[in-house]
């Protein structure tokens, strides 16, 4: 960065400061307080280095890409067709580089290491009822309680679901955005082993334009799905997929976007300036506002659910909604506002294990205990 | 380079400056009297829930007497009377149906007691099981007034007496049916009346505030439960133009078109600041004059008579109606496409409201 584009950034920032102090209500009460750094936020996520980007998250997009073709298979079972374990198998394991030739790309890349260790059996066993019931899928098989089958929509598209009423598409691919992309954001890249202060932010990765420590940033970045230009009323060109989408969802009403890229942005930002301790304020805030965002999307699937005219719209709902609480079990230890034992009480207790049986009381408890916690009480109806 | 580092600095204290005053566009609300137009709103809302609280009850009490009656003792009269009572109720839901926002909105009224289509199946089914809980969402579509207008309608005055005369476990779904419905709107009215002085102080036009609310829940409602549900979807507006005309509201019963003009009158009058007497108190029209939007309100109250007029040119039912001339009911559609756009774009700017319910049937 040329030193004149810094004197006119710290005057930016100089200008800003003026303007929110002359905005105060407080008029000279408080003692002058100490510097403490601050920084501009940037307009995008786009950092350079020596006149070329600093940014790269490919692995990221490929994962993200793979599950998009899983989701490809789902849907097969969805329209009635028979679909394997070993083929929803092989593109989580990505077996042979091209998920055992089922992927329309190659890359070293896999989702299943990255996923929740725990849980990456439960997605198998997923997998695997998933087959069984395309099996009664394929045979018009029409699902009730008790019984897997096909679940017709008010659209007329059909869903095919577990003998509980559960839709594999949902579990399946909201599940992976939970344990696998929300999961490594918040769990191994954004914690003080990839972005602490041990970390190198000196020096360049061999063959790289980056640091380590940006690296990781960057990493945390290509989870969420987000163009570079995302923000709030977003109407760029960018494609706006998985977390950001639900983003984009809660926006209107929360401002869910910018709270989010605004957070992700200076975080980036502070590490290019060595601004450490902005970068941690800047990384807590992700790991608070992206609760939020998947307590938002969760709520708004409980009042879809509450609003559901028919079974196959009402089981599609809700199939997301467990989905996205039970992305709550993945939540930075260090930085969760629900236990482990509160979400499972959500999703054992209030959900329940038939979705056949669902209450509206329970998704009001469910809706409640998420508004409260995350201070969406004024929005909980709308969102 | 100076000039343009003087020039941003300018700039940048003139936006802070911006950022700092009151005014932040949307209309000038100084002049609204908010806490009339929410004193009458709540007034206009308390009287619709309390008449339908009223007429449920009688429901609850006819059909009471009819589930203990002795299996031979049904006469034509208690169909009459429970046919009659189902109409009155249905009607009154009408007026107040739109108003399911804030401490009332997680009872979800609308879908608890008007799905339609009802599954009959699943009404036949629960009824022979009797192991039928309401309080399970999928019975939704297997209780409120469309399955009792299934379990009254579904055939003539004569057949429907010897049907109930002879299956009391019909009966008893019956009741418990009207039962669930009653003690829901119970629930929803006291909410609604514990809440209302919270309502009425909750001024502003930010998400959450009751003018927010408001506007969301009435652009909620005519958008989908109206538009849709009452004429989109019967038309085919879903399903590539081809009708579904069993999806038409009272399909059994055939006056769908009657409670559809309610339910408009309903919207219309609260628009106007009409209440349950007649009197045309502070409404959103009043509002909008305040707001120096009289242009606006005169397109409105023109584009409400001209669906008026369209939907005075169909006939009952309107299944048969849409049988043999969709056209007409395409007209009624596209003039309230046009007050949507009105009501849902052009108000809630003028007012400073920011119109935030999804309607999203996508995944």
């Amino acid at each position: 960065m040329k030193k004149s584009t810094v004197k006119l950034m710290s005057l930016i920032g100089l200008g800003l400061i003026t303007t929110l102090n002359s905005c105060s209500e407080d008029d000279g009460t408080e003692p002058t307080k100490n510097i403490t750094p601050t920084i501009t936020t940037p307009t995008t996520y786009e950092f350079s280095r020596n006149g070329s980007s600093s940014v790269s998250y490919s692995g990221q997009t490929d994962r993200l890409n793979q599950l998009a073709e899983i989701k490809d298979v789902l849907k097969k079972g969805d329209n009635g067709e028979v679909i394997l374990a070993k083929t929803l198998e092989d593109m989580f394991a990505n077996t042979n580089d091209n998920g055992g030739g089922n992927f329309s790309f190659t890359t070293t890349k896999q989702l299943k290491s990255k996923t929740f260790t725990i849980d990456q059996t439960y997605f198998e066993d997923l997998f695997n009822a998933a087959e069984q019931a395309s099996n009664s899928g394929a045979i018009k098989i029409v699902a009730a309680n008790g019984t897997a089958g096909l679940a017709t929509r008010a659209s007329g598209k059909t869903i095919l679901v577990d003998e509980n009423g559960r839709e594999f598409t949902q579990l399946i691919e909201k599940g992976l955005m939970g344990a696998t992309f929300y999961n490594q954001i918040v769990n191994t890249y954004l914690t003080d082993e990839r972005v602490g202060d041990q970390v190198n932010n000196a020096d360049l990765e061999a063959g790289k334009n980056y640091t380590k420590m940006e690296h990781h940033m960057d990493e945390a970045f290509g989870y969420v799905g987000a163009p570079v230009d995302f923000r709030s009323n977003y109407s760029g060109k960018g494609t706006v997929r998985y977390w950001a989408n639900y983003s984009n969802n809660a926006d209107d009403n929360i401002q869910m976007n910018d709270r989010l890229m605004n957070a992700f942005k200076r975080a980036r930002a502070a590490i290019v300036e060595k601004k450490y301790s902005i970068r941690d304020e800047e990384v807590a805030k992700i790991h608070q506002e992206f609760e939020v965002l998947i307590a938002a999307t969760a709520i708004h699937y409980a009042n879809e659910t509450k609003a559901a005219t028919n079974d196959g719209d009402r089981l599609h709902v809700l199939s997301e909604c467990y989905a996205f609480t039970r992305a709550l079990r993945y939540s930075n230890m260090n930085n969760r506002k629900l236990t482990q034992a509160e979400v499972d009480d959500l999703l054992e207790n209030k959900i329940g294990s038939n979705f056949w049986k669902i209450k509206e009381q329970n998704l009001n408890l469910l809706i409640d205990k998420l508004a409260s916690t995350y201070e969406l009480e004024a929005v909980k109806d709308q969102l | 380079m100076n000039i343009f580092k003087r020039t941003l600095f300018l700039a940048l204290l003139a936006i802070g400056l911006i950022a700092c005053s009151d005014d932040d566009g949307g209309g000038d609300k100084s002049t609204i009297d908010q806490a009339e137009f929410l004193r009458n709103s709540s007034k206009i809302i308390s009287e619709a829930w309390l008449d339908l609280e009223t007429t449920a009850i009688e429901f609850e009490d006819l059909a009471n007497g009819f589930k203990n009656a002795s299996n031979n003792s049904i006469s034509q009269n208690q169909i009459q009377e429970l046919r009659a009572q189902l109409k009155k109720t249905w009607k009154s839901w009408q007026n107040a149906s739109t108003y399911e926002f804030g401490a009332v909105a997680p009872f979800s009224l609308k879908s608890n007691l008007n799905i339609y289509r009802t599954d009959t199946a699943k009404i036949e089914q629960s009824k022979r099981d009797k192991n039928y809980d309401f309080a399970q969402l999928s019975l939704k579509d297997a209780k409120g007034f469309p399955a009792l207008d299934y379990l009254l309608n579904m055939a003539e005055e004569s057949v429907t007496v010897t049907i109930f005369s002879s299956d009391s476990a019909r009966r008893v779904y019956l009741e418990r049916v009207v039962n669930d419905l009653t003690s829901r709107i119970k629930e929803v009215r006291t909410s609604w009346e514990n809440d209302r002085a919270n309502f009425e102080s909750n001024k502003g036009t930010d998400v959450g505030s009751s003018t927010g609310m408001l506007v969301n829940a009435l652009n909620l409602h005519f958008e989908k439960y109206f538009r849709n549900n009452k004429i989109g979807i019967p038309l085919g507006v879903r399903s590539s133009g081809i009708p579904q005309t069993d999806f038409v509201e009272a399909f059994y019963a055939s006056y769908s078109l009657e409670l559809a003009k309610e339910n408009f009158t309903a919207l219309k009058n609260f628009y106007y600041g009409i209440d349950a007497t007649n009197v045309n108190g502070f409404g959103l029209e009043d509002y909008l004059i305040a707001l120096d939007a009289a242009d606006l309100n005169q397109r409105i109250k023109d584009q409400i008579t001209n669906i008026e007029i369209k939907l005075n040119d169909l006939s009952d039912p309107l299944a048969l109606q849409i049988a043999n001339d969709a056209n007409k009911v395409q007209e009624a559609y596209n003039e309230i496409q046009k007050l949507i756009i009105l009501w849902k774009v052009d108000m809630p700017s003028r007012m400073g409201i920011l119109i935030t319910f999804q309607d999203n049937d996508g995944d």
